[in-house]
């Protein structure tokens, strides 16, 4: 069975990993590293705890591959694991928990002189970046950037995928009011 | 400004740069090698033992001292306890209740039929080769 968004090749490079081919798992790891690299690089202080991250949630994913449910999506399941290991990480160096990973993220975030000094590509998503709360980043990022579905940000994220719905809605009203875009938002609708 | 909010942050998540990967794919292999996988779970092989406890349970409602074995005693339904009752009617599509009500009023052979659709039911759940035994006072 192959899961909608993963590609046929995809999907038999999953099964074959499940069965224990080493090899098919490179492969699939090389077509998700960079994507994945860029995700934790986005909310993390530092491109070294990035790549960390991104090994352990690949060798995490390779050792529980025979488990994976090739019904879903591999990428979504691969961003579960990263993520996951990404707050524990956080909750482990910052006391409070949650909200310390939306601390330190927050710190992350490029100065207005950085964003003044690029072209237009690029600008919304470090404007989202330094003006919204690092969950709502988070939640346009998966829906946007990543292309998952409200059910797979659900997945990603732990929540259901109605309160997904609400807090990606709410994202984009902030992002529309610090756009200062009248009319804008109107325009937006889920999928 | 952008003709649509969504169509930009779409557009633009597109053209954000991926960072370079070769380097933690060159420290992953060496890695992966290193890390043995989990064993399968073993759920799957349980799920093809649940008709089998389904049918066990069964068995053990009729008759709690009769071993779960091919071609059992014949099973009294009038011994059947009322909780018992309900959690036939519960697993078959026929009502026990029913069934036993009507007992009265039903000719001998409408009754024998109906204890060889509930059979037929029940033996679906059993395992393959053995055969469940009803009978009538």
């Amino acid at each position: 069975m192959t899961p909608a968004g993963d590609s046929p090749d995809e999907a038999a490079l999953a099964s074959a990993a499940a069965a224990g081919d080493c090899a098919a798992f490179e492969r699939l790891a090389a077509l998700h590293a960079a994507p994945l690299l860029r995700f934790l690089k986005q909310r993390m202080r530092g491109a070294h705890e990035a790549e960390d991250i991104a090994q352990q949630a690949l060798i995490k994913a390779w050792q529980a591959m025979p488990s994976y449910n090739p019904k879903f999506r591999f990428r979504t399941w691969l961003w579960t694991i990263a993520w996951r290991l990404a707050l524990s990480h956080y909750r482990r160096k910052i006391p409070g928990g949650g909200e310390g990973v939306a601390e330190a993220v927050a710190d992350d975030s490029p100065r207005p002189d950085q964003i003044a000094s690029r072209d237009g590509d690029g600008r919304l998503w470090e404007i989202a970046r330094r003006e919204l709360k690092p969950r709502q980043h988070l939640l346009l990022w998966l829906f946007y950037g990543e292309e998952m579905s409200l059910k797979e940000i659900a997945e990603v994220t732990g929540d259901n995928a109605l309160v997904v719905r609400v807090s990606l809605h709410r994202a984009r009203l902030a992002l529309g009011r610090v756009l200062k875009t009248p009319g804008g938002v109107e325009m937006l609708s889920l999928t | 400004m952008p003709e649509s909010l969504d169509q930009e942050l779409r557009r633009q998540a597109r053209q954000e740069p991926l960072p370079d990967s070769s380097a933690l794919l060159a420290k992953l292999g060496p890695e992966l090698r290193r890390s043995p996988q989990a064993a399968r779970p073993a759920l799957s092989a349980w799920k093809h033992l649940l008709p089998i406890a389904a049918a066990a349970a069964l068995l053990l409602f009729f008759r709690p001292s009769t071993p779960l074995v091919a071609t059992p005693p014949p099973v009294q339904i009038a011994a059947v306890a009322p909780e018992t009752q309900a959690a036939l009617s519960q697993l078959s599509q026929l009502s026990f209740d029913n069934l036993l009500q009507r007992s009265e009023e039903l000719p001998r052979s409408a009754l024998d039929q109906q204890l060889q659709l509930l059979k037929q039911d029940f033996q679906t759940l059993l395992p393959a080769g053995s055969e469940l035994l009803l009978t009538t006072n």
